[in-house]
């Protein structure tokens, strides 16, 4: 039993190594999450009423607009159940314009809660579904027509507007109550909006790009959510979705780039 | 809300920063001075890892105004090192005995062994552990940071002594 090894004999065991992180981690070097500052982040604020129950009349953004680097507003896709089309939130689109900044729409307090509460629907339904009121709103209410140069950022790939855009124009066509203010075909809207790609099928990827064009398509991640992208890459890059790689980087970064004046 | 100019002496720099009168130290040390080494845990003066010194005495930066450090030094986990980055010897020792795991309450335990040390050069264990009680470490590496501590003040001892 004299050619039996100790525990000293074998490579690693029983000896102290050395934790190769414990010197930034004592020197406070080491970052954490929430202590990285990537070069260009941006971040979020929230305006809220100074006036309970007030209606909007006028929003003075100008002080906000004098801080260097705001790119976004970030608006719900109705506002306490008001559609957008609503009047009494024109002078923030107006103002939206004015300014040059585009507006993300997101879904919430979503349409017919009442009956999506049972398997999440409220998010995998309810939010597709708001989006596409709330396009319908910003295109029959003829808020895209009064103000032509305002830009709308739709979420989860524009939600159910990319499949029932052309029923929406059939309306548009036979049905007095779908064509009040909208001076075009709904078609030709499609572009003004620009959709994420939170739509987790490749093939209705590439249809809203086949739809809207790859200009008008950027990348989405949802990021912290359950319901986002784990590699929001891999769906651009899904061969299925046969995106050649000049349409790839406008989807990963150009046609953001433009839209945030990120340059 | 108007900003306010602070100055002060972090690290033994002279810093000037603009800041709201309702910035705590902690948000300006982290956001307008850029020194992400204390942390935030709980914001609320419980967890201790956002701990630093002002004039030499342990503060949870968390519930400090950044106004309140006017015309005074504060010292981080960054400035706890010499300026030669020559590691202080509690970072030697918590390096060597491997104190941190996840590492997010090292930075606020060191500062408060630190100032334990100023105070006390030889303190019993109970002293090393009132010392250390404003911090939590979610990890529940209690002991070898009371080891660390203790090989230090020893190391810190017999280098005055050697002087």
């Amino acid at each position: 039993m004299s050619t039996m090894k100790t525990t000293r004999d074998v490579k690693g065991v029983g000896v102290s190594i050395p934790r190769p992180d414990g010197p930034e981690k004592v020197t406070g070097r080491v970052q954490y999450v929430a202590d990285i500052q990537p070069k260009g982040l941006l971040h979020a604020k929230l305006l809220r009423s100074p006036h309970a129950h007030a209606k909007i009349v006028s929003i003075d953004t100008s002080a906000a607009k004098a801080l260097p680097g705001v790119r976004a507003v970030y608006m719900g896709t109705n506002v306490n159940g008001r559609n957008l089309s609503d009047p009494a939130l024109f002078p923030v689109f107006e103002r939206c314009q004015a300014l040059g900044l585009p507006i993300g729409l997101h879904p919430f307090n979503v349409n017919g809660a009442e009956r999506l509460r049972a398997y999440y629907l409220t998010n995998l339904l309810g939010n597709p579904y708001d989006t596409g009121i709330a396009a319908a709103h910003l295109i029959f209410g003829g808020v895209l027509d009064r103000l032509p140069k305002l830009q709308v950022i739709l979420p989860h790939a524009g939600g159910t507007v990319p499949l029932v855009w052309g029923r929406l124009q059939r309306g548009q066509k036979v049905r007095p109550e779908a064509n009040r203010a909208a001076r075009k075909p709904v078609r030709a809207y499609l572009r003004r909006f620009t959709y994420d790609t939170i739509s987790h099928d490749p093939g209705a990827l590439r249809y809203l790009i086949d739809t809207v064009g790859a200009d008008r398509v950027m990348l989405g991640t949802d990021f912290c959510f359950d319901m986002g992208y784990e590699k929001p890459l891999d769906i651009i890059r899904d061969r299925s979705v046969k995106l050649s790689r000049a349409d790839q980087a406008k989807v990963i970064r150009d046609n953001a780039a433009r839209l945030l004046r990120l340059r | 809300m108007a900003k306010h100019v602070l100055s002060c002496t972090i690290n033994d720099q002279p810093v000037e920063v603009l800041v709201q009168p309702y910035t705590t130290l902690l948000d300006a040390l982290r956001e307008d001075v850029g020194l992400t080494g204390p942390k935030e845990g709980c914001g609320t003066g419980d967890c201790g890892a956002c701990t630093v010194h002002v004039d030499g005495k342990v503060v949870a930066s968390c519930l400090m105004l950044a106004m309140q450090v006017r015309g005074r030094k504060v010292r981080t986990i960054e400035g706890l090192a010499a300026a030669d980055t020559t590691l202080h010897p509690l970072q030697d020792t918590f390096v060597r005995h491997g104190v941190p795991q996840c590492g997010f309450c090292i930075p606020g335990v060191l500062m408060a062994a630190a100032a334990l040390l100023e105070e006390k050069p030889r303190p019993s264990e109970e002293e090393i552990r009132y010392g250390i009680a404003g911090n939590l470490c979610r990890c529940t590496g209690y002991t070898k940071m009371v080891a660390a501590i203790t090989e230090a003040a020893g190391t810190m001892a017999s280098k005055r002594s050697a002087r």
